[in-house]
């Protein structure tokens, strides 16, 4: 059987079960949380004149999510074991 | 060679570079013979994009340079390969296609990507370029755009947010160039919707993907031509974009075998050569080079009558013609001087030397024989030319390294004869790749290759695929039939690409060169472990030194010592002087190495996660050693880049807890049930490994006792460079990372093996700094004796350690057959026995059930076997028996020398088992069913 993007949509949506959930929040947010790193990296070793004030604005996004990251893997691996 | 290198860094490289590209894309498509077709291709996936991306990184140093160009083409076409195994998109001709655009974008459009002004005449005409190169590109991409579906809901939803995190990114940038006027913007701006159209097509189920890719490319396209136009833009480059036009059309071509098609491309063809022709050859070949270079002359140029190449941004330059120097007289020739002689006449012994011992070990070569092999290994069959070779090279090598002055040639010259006698001598000698393992691997990537997905539920190492998909791409786009043709080798190729990361690391510390030069030789005759062989984690270990070294070379803080730190250290009640003390020893800051410009930096944190990325995506344990020593470093302060670390970290434990669900569904119990085992893993992975025969407890032994006294050697090191008031502290940060692992995994008893490798760039540091001082040579005879008499150890005792598993490692010729005959006779299906390990599974991996039978072999129970032989589940049973596996039991289970002679003639003698082949070191027997009623 093979999907296409709106039939996988759908059915994540359908399913609308907690690993889904996690599947595709988590994804979101990992990713978010990787590109979100990787653009405060590269503004704090640019330091250009603005980048401070833009970096701390990136700090404040990245606190939750690095909050919510290992939860998201604990919880994972927590619901593989059951 | 250096020659080369500075043609290569200046002029040359962008053309040969483009060359390359057109060549490897022409022969995966025009049918040119394999002999030609694999080396130009593996070439070019091998180093061409990264070394195309390097050139505009501003890193600098040739030795950066090899291993980042190979580093990142290696893990960009791996992680490019993994992601469309995962959409359901494998297809080798649309990645090379993928990576053609990538390098002949890169080359074409550097001042963009080096953020340069845009004005400038040449960044209008490459972006231009770049333009027409990326939309050929994407006319590649749409044609295999129609009809593509997901595999499974997950990867369906995982592109779909990829599309649109794309037109997110468009929009904005969009809205940045109508702010900025910002041209890279508009260029994201116009791209990146094309690229996402097919996604966002299969959202919206439109009827053609393609078609709708197509739209948008034009629309992208068109709107940088207007805006260029606009803008006062120039045409040029336009013989370079024809040639690669040609090239990229004939791939079309073969994904398009219409006649109409057909004709098109003709055409295509017949007016391109014209313009070529046109235009003129001189042009054709100078197009490589950037416009932005002019050759313009200083006064003291003119004096001298010479020109240089400057860099003129933003402006057309009249390019001044360059005085003809005075003819000089023959009088007034320069002659080097008495010194310069003197100077340079000391590399002609050195390079006698290496003739020499290479002469050595190629007449040596010949007198091995393989199947003489007793349980000590290769050793028991090497010529003493061959252990000779090696000693009369690291002699020369250390005389090389008593000089006053630094010559890197000399000394690169030794390594790499030094790697070709360690590690070409097996591969020479024995013809085939040793170990069954290499062969499955080789099956992995086949299996990759013909179905383009991913046997996760037949191998936990699918769900860490990168390496087997790199193989599989490389294999197909070659024209191989195997990654088996190219396999044997890998211990070579991977220990030179060791040695490049070393010296980087080495010098990044700030090392001395004699030091950093007598560590790499060290490291590669204490390099017996053997995980250099056809696997994910040789590359791994590539990738790790790699990011090490682009971490300490680019990164290190000159001052890590904290003081609130060394304060909360001296508070500790009575340990507390003790504590501050040794803080204050291991951060003794290194010297600084040159620290690129802050684009280059950034590029240098780009490719350390891609490198990275590649790495998690391929192997186990490699990505968390990686973490760890990072980690490890930004906690200690040795780096800056914390974050970094942080986000390596995150992708690594991302990668397991998402696309390894399949293998830690079924062990994640297991696996947490070893956290805190420490004796366990201990006993599991050295106490337990000592068993099999008298030879080979010896050769065991052996290892223990090298392994041993190089730690012990590498601790009485650490204790003299502090004595000297040398550096210690990131050496032993990254030495110390990985150790805190053994409490939580057994690794399948390999955990203290791979933590020696991990260990080793560090301890060949030690325990050459013992001997080699910063800035000054040996000058103790006392110290030059000790130094020949480890030496003399070492040249012997690395054959011994390296190669002790020979006799059963090596697989032979006629072995080879008799799998091979196998393969044909059995139908899908089957289950095919063995004792215990065959060279098998190169193919049809997933067709058959394999079984060892080590148990009944031991015990001589041949009727037990035929019974379970005789299951009417498989449609037919074959049970082969070869030279390897009676020196497998010999070796490892102690079995005696007669046990084999007779249980084959037990089976020999067995009605229901029927000869089908034999040789002299194989043979395959058929179970006889029973007639059916």
């Amino acid at each position: 059987m093979t999907w296409t993007i709106t039939a996988g949509v759908a059915a994540s949506t359908r399913a609308n079960s907690f690993a889904a959930l996690s599947s595709t929040v988590g994804a979101i947010l990992i990713g978010l949380l990787v590109v979100l790193l990787l653009l405060r990296e590269l503004r704090r070793i640019r330091a250009r004149p603005g980048d401070r004030e833009a970096g701390e604005v990136i700090d404040v996004l990245l606190a939750p999510l690095l909050l919510a990251y290992p939860l998201i893997v604990v919880v994972r691996l927590l619901l593989l074991l059951q | 060679v250096v020659t080369w290198a500075k043609f290569a860094a200046g002029r040359g490289l962008p053309t040969l570079l483009a060359s390359s590209t057109i060549a490897a894309v022409l022969c995966t498509t025009i049918g040119v013979p394999t002999v030609v077709r694999a080396p130009i291709v593996v070439g070019f996936i091998a180093a061409g994009p990264g070394l195309a991306l390097v050139r505009v990184m501003k890193l600098g140093g040739l030795p950066a340079v090899a291993m980042l160009s190979v580093g990142l083409s290696l893990a960009l076409a791996g992680i490019v390969g993994t992601a469309q195994v995962y959409a359901g998109l494998w297809s080798p001709i649309a990645l090379l296609a993928i990576l053609a655009s990538l390098t002949m974008a890169t080359i074409l459009a550097d001042p963009w990507l080096a953020g340069r002004a845009w004005d400038s005449t040449a960044s209008r005409l490459r972006t231009q370029l770049t333009a027409v190169l990326v939309a050929v590109s994407g006319l590649l991409l749409l044609v295999g755009a129609d009809g593509w579906t997901f595999g499974s809901p997950g990867s369906a939803v995982v592109v779909g947010v990829v599309a649109l995190a794309m037109v997110a990114v468009a929009i904005a940038s969009f809205l940045a160039f109508v702010a900025r006027g910002s041209f890279q913007s508009l260029v994201v701006a116009s791209l990146l919707p094309s690229a996402a159209m097919p996604l966002i097509a299969g959202f919206v189920h439109a009827t053609s993907p393609g078609a709708a890719t197509a739209l948008a490319l034009a629309t992208g396209f068109g709107t940088i031509a207007a805006v260029r136009v606009a803008r006062g833009g120039g045409w040029g480059l336009e013989s370079m974009c024809a040639a690669a036009l040609v090239a990229l059309v004939i791939l079309i071509a073969r994904l398009l075998p219409s006649a109409s098609g057909l004709v098109g491309v003709m055409l295509l063809v017949l007016g391109g050569g014209t313009w070529l022709i046109a235009t003129g050859g001189r042009r054709a070949v100078g197009l490589a080079w950037p416009l932005t270079r002019h050759r313009g002359m200083t006064e003291g140029d003119r004096v001298r009558g010479r020109a240089t190449t400057r860099y003129v941004p933003g402006r057309r330059v009249r390019m001044a013609q360059p005085a003809r120097p005075e003819s000089p007289g023959h009088d007034e020739v320069r002659r080097p001087a008495a010194t310069d002689l003197r100077r340079e006449i000391w590399r002609l012994p050195a390079l006698l030397a290496i003739a020499l011992s290479l002469a050595l070990w190629l007449s040596g070569l010949g007198g091995i024989d393989v199947e003489r092999m007793n349980d000590l290994g290769l050793i028991s069959v090497l010529p003493a030319q061959v252990i000779l070779a090696v000693f009369v090279l690291s002699v020369s090598m250390f005389a090389s390294l008593l000089r006053r002055e630094p010559h890197g040639l000399v000394p690169a010259l030794h390594v790499v004869a030094l790697v070709a006698i360690l590690f070409a001598t097996p591969v020479i000698a024995e013809g085939l790749p040793a170990g069954t393992t290499t062969y499955l691997h080789s099956g992995f990537a086949e299996y990759i290759a013909r179905t383009g997905t991913l046997a996760v539920d037949l191998d936990a190492r699918f769900d860490w695929p990168g390496f087997f998909v790199l193989t599989a791409a490389i294999t197909q786009l070659a024209g191989l039939d195997s990654a088996l043709a190219f396999a044997s080798w890998a211990p070579v190729a991977f220990n030179l690409l060791f040695v490049v990361a070393l010296w980087l690391l080495y010098r990044g510390l700030g090392l001395d060169w004699r030091l950093a030069w007598a560590a790499i030789w060290l490291f590669e005759l204490g390099n017996w472990i053997g995980q250099d062989y056809f696997a994910p984690q040789a590359l791994a270990y590539f990738l790790y030194l790699a990011i090490l070294a682009a971490a300490v070379a680019w990164f290190r803080n000159e001052r890590p010592r904290v003081e609130a730190v060394a304060r909360i250290l001296r508070s500790i009640p009575a340990l507390g002087r003790l504590a501050a003390r040794l803080y204050d020893a291991i951060e003794i800051p290194e010297r600084a190495s040159r620290i690129p410009p802050p684009e280059g930096l950034a590029s240098a944190i780009l490719a350390i996660v891609v490198l990275f990325t590649f790495v998690a995506i391929s192997h186990q344990l490699t990505p968390f050693l990686t973490v760890m020593a990072l980690l490890a470093l930004a906690i200690m302060n040795h780096i800056s880049i914390g974050r970094t670390a942080v986000l390596l970290g995150v992708i690594a434990t991302a990668w397991v807890s998402y696309a390894t669900l399949p293998f830690l569904s079924g062990h994640l119990a297991a696996l947490l049930a070893q956290i805190g085992q420490l004796g366990r893993t201990v006993s599991q992975n050295v106490t337990g490994r000592i068993v099999g025969s008298a030879d080979h407890q010896l050769i065991l032994s052996l290892r223990l006792g090298f392994t041993l006294a190089l730690w012990a050697s590498a601790g009485l090191g650490v204790l003299i460079r502090m004595r000297r008031g040398q550096p210690v502290g990131t050496l032993v940060i990254v030495a110390a990372a990985p150790l805190p692992l053994v409490a939580f995994q057994g690794y399948g008893g390999e955990l203290v093996l791979r933590l020696y490798l991990f260990s080793l760039p560090v301890v060949a540091v030690f325990v050459a700094g013992a001997v080699f001082r910063e800035g000054q040579p040996v000058r103790s005879w006392i110290e030059r004796g000790i130094v020949v008499l480890a030496l003399a150890i070492m040249s012997v005792s690395f054959f011994a350690t390296r190669y002790g598993n020979e006799r059963s490692d090596a697989v032979t010729p006629l072995e080879f057959d008799a799998v091979s005959a196998m393969y044909d006779i059995a139908p899908p299906g089957s289950l095919l026995v063995t004792a215990y390990d065959a060279p098998w599974k190169f193919e049809k991996v997933e067709l058959y059930s394999y079984v060892s039978i080590s148990q009944e072999f031991v015990t001589g129970n041949e009727a037990g076997l035929v019974s379970a032989m005789s299951s009417l589940r498989y449609p037919a049973a074959y049970l082969l028996l070869t030279r390897r596996e009676e020196a497998f039991g010999e070796m490892f289970s102690g079995l005696d020398p007669t046990a084999w002679d007779a249980f084959v003639a037990k089976v020999d003698g067995e009605p229901r088992l029927q000869l089908l082949y034999r040789n002299d070191d194989a043979a395959l027997w058929s179970v006889v069913r029973a007639a059916g009623p």
